[in-house]
């Protein structure tokens, strides 16, 4: 174990001795506890993946290093499965534990798939009204960001916007609970968090003028505890009728430490008619901080005021320590569609440091007449989640080049009904991307990689001194998280649309990836498409490199 | 009457016999077109399932746009299987007489071409029909439409 591991791991020890008062969670099944707060550092030291980004920071850092800089090299597949027949896309972020992985398709089915041998164990296929993918832009595009896991329960949002739990063990339906009307045009895509007998939920929609909420249910009964809701009522204050937004499409973060939940928001709607919603539209487009027990609002930071472009803050939110000017403080970022990286104070919601813009940006407000805008159609960074390493203090961003012809109509569509214009991506634009280390504490730029696509689905840390990410021609790349040097890559066919999640089993360490495409991937043809898992491991089977990277 | 415009009129009516039946039943009023009158939401009886053992399933049709000039009839059909949720989209909607033909989709409808939708008419709002997709081979089945509203 390498010393920086070593002081890492003592640090966390000493977190774990004291789980209760971190409200450390227990996934049944395994012995994984999730410790929390400025003194436990970033990053407990456990063999599986049980939360979205392993743990309540949502840092997507591993904290294993048998894989590391000095052998990625002889990283090769461990497995490889299928997830069905007809399966295209894939969004999800999976979950690992104990010895199995817990994975959704697009299509809303959970399945069991032993870590070691890739073997589906169990599948559960829901009842899904699909109808409604009519009117996520015309493009019926579904897709599942994955589950929540407590205490051998698996929580599950379906597009047509049910909440249902299931059993780990058997992959039985336990309850379900509507959280949304599918008619208002609400859909789900999101994973839910769970934590301390809560499920942590959003809806999503912002385009069709659903409006947005966040709402805590009880685990064991599916109970609504309470909600909170990000715009007014339509009709009322500053949303016109037929309009709402600050929708969610990602988990929800929880620190138990200070009992809150962050999450960010969507655009208002009517998406480019600004004149019709005046002022800023609180709370679109914002990182929200709340009450974890109640749902009441500690603090909001909004990251586009008064949005004329479809500038979602929709990443999931990743939380650091960090010394800064010489105090330990608790931070917050994520990384918004608008192309800029938010480095918050966790407390207040104050920025730590100015906003670090990660690609191309140049946009003016929209007319009847078509402007070129960027970021474009889906945003600098989409619903990407961030990776942070505390060995490196850096977050690492997932960034798409590219722009968009923008032009108000007025006119309500079959897809996106208050949308209010198109946005066209000129034919002959060049479809790349970014992928940028940002330091934590210092707010500056470490290294970046223009990368040869659009980058979407997030990274992967570890302690083995790497970072992970994946691109839509479908090739992985593990990267030195110091100083970005591209260390191994394998070409997996199948375009990128989550990050990689990295797990031990009896001692033997696996990276496992979920490719197939993502919802960016088939609307702008960028790559094949398909749903399969594959393990890699040290000593498998070898896959051919992708072509080198420019600089 | 001279022969030959003898020998017409008896074409000319023997065509009209052969057309009958399709324009009462309103073969050709229906079509998969622009007219929007085959939209709605369809019940899924299956006649075949085929090898993957299709259960069930749904189709709704209606008419795609993404910005304005756009439009396209489209179809999203779900069908369901023993251990899975396999949904298609089609796209490029065709009809002849009581015909009605379709490329499926996979992920989206932007995704890969991955079968074929062919259909006869048999009165309005009911259609049969062999849907072809790599994985679930062919399997035939009856469409029933009981809405005229895609997402109700």
């Amino acid at each position: 174990m390498r010393l920086k591991t070593l002081l890492l791991a003592l640090g966390v020890l000493a977190a774990a001795l004291a789980p209760a008062a971190c409200g450390g969670s227990s996934s049944g099944g395994s012995t994984t506890v999730i410790a929390n707060g400025p003194h436990a550092a970033s990053a407990p030291d456990i063999e599986d993946w049980p939360v979205f980004g392993r743990d309540r920071d949502n840092t997507r850092f591993a904290t294993q290093d048998e894989i590391n800089t000095d052998n990625v090299d002889e990283l090769g597949e461990a497995w490889s499965t299928g997830l069905g027949p007809d399966q295209y896309l894939m969004e999800s972020f999976p979950l690992v534990i104990g010895e199995n992985v817990y994975v959704t398709t697009s299509t809303d089915e959970v399945m069991e798939i032993n870590g070691k041998t890739g073997h589906i164990n169990w599948t559960y296929t829901p009842e899904v009204d699909f109808s409604q993918s009519t009117g996520v832009g015309g493009y019926g595009i579904t897709v599942n960001r994955g589950v929540a896991a407590e205490d051998g329960r698996l929580f599950l949002l379906t597009f047509d916007n049910n909440l249902q739990a299931i059993s780990q063990k058997t992959g039985e339906r336990l309850w379900s609970s509507q959280v949304e009307d599918p008619a208002t045009g609400a859909y789900e895509s999101m994973a839910p968090t769970a934590y301390d007998g809560k499920v942590y939920v959003g809806v999503s929609g912002s385009e069709d003028g659903v409006r947005g909420k966040v709402a805590a249910y009880d685990a064991k009964t599916g109970k609504e505890l309470w909600t909170f809701y990000t715009v007014p009522k339509a009709g009322t204050k500053w949303v016109p009728e037929g309009g709402g937004g600050g929708t969610i499409y990602m988990p929800p973060t929880v620190d138990p430490a200070t009992d809150t939940v962050y999450v960010g928001t969507g655009n208002p709607a009517p998406v480019l008619v600004g004149a019709k919603r005046p002022g800023r539209n609180l709370y679109t487009d914002s990182i929200l901080a709340l009450d974890a027990g109640t749902g009441k609002l500690k603090w909001f930071h909004q990251e586009q005021a008064h949005d004329l472009w479809d500038y979602d803050a929709e990443s999931p939110v990743v939380l650091f320590d960090a010394e800064i000017d010489g105090k330990m403080t608790r931070g917050v970022a994520e990384a918004g569609k608008n192309g800029l990286l938010f480095l918050l104070d966790a407390e207040t919601g104050e920025d730590l440091f100015p906003p670090v813009g990660f690609v191309k940006r140049d946009h003016k407000p929209p007319t009847t007449k078509p402007t070129l805008e960027c970021p474009g159609p889906v945003g600098g960074s989409q619903y990407s989640p961030l990776a942070y390493s505390p060995e490196t203090q850096a977050v690492y961003i997932s960034g798409i080049e590219l722009c968009m012809y923008l032009r108000v109509t007025y006119e309500n569509h079959n897809g996106e009904k208050q949308f209010a214009g198109d946005r066209v991506v000129p034919k002959d634009t060049e479809k790349s991307g970014t992928f940028t280390a940002v330091g934590v504490d210092t707010g500056k730029v470490i290294w970046k990689h223009d990368m040869p696509t659009p980058m979407d689905g997030g990274a992967t840390a570890s302690a083995g001194g790497l970072v992970f990410t994946g691109d839509q021609r479908g090739i992985l790349y593990a990267f030195d998280a110091a100083d970005g040097d591209d260390l191994w890559q394998a070409d997996l066919k199948l375009a990128f649309g989550t990050a990689p999640v990295i797990y031990s089993i009896d001692g033997t360490q696996y990276v496992l990836a979920t490719v197939g495409g993502a919802a960016l991937t088939a609307s702008e043809e960028l790559g094949e498409i398909g749903a399969r898992v594959i393990a890699f491991k040290l000593g498998g089977k070898k896959l051919p490199k992708g072509p080198e990277l420019k600089g | 009457m001279k022969r030959s415009g003898f020998l017409l009129g008896l074409l000319a009516l023997v065509l009209a016999l052969a057309l009958a039946p399709a324009a009462l039943a309103g073969g050709g009023k229906e079509g998969w077109g622009r007219t929007g009158s085959f939209i709605g939401r369809y019940h899924v009886k299956v006649l075949s399932g085929g090898g993957a053992g299709v259960r069930g399933g749904e189709l709704t049709m209606f008419i795609q746009e993404e910005f304005p000039g756009s439009e396209a009839p489209a179809g999203i059909l779900k069908l369901r299987t023993k251990r899975n949720n396999d949904v298609v989209y089609l796209k490029e909607l065709e009809h002849r007489g009581r015909a009605r033909t379709a490329i499926v989709k996979g992920g989206s409808f932007l995704g890969p071409t991955i079968g074929r939708f062919i259909g006869k008419l048999r009165r309005p709002g009911r259609i049969v029909a062999n849907v072809s997709t790599r994985s679930l081979g062919t399997v035939e089945l009856l469409f029933t439409r009981y809405s005229r509203k895609p997402t109700q």
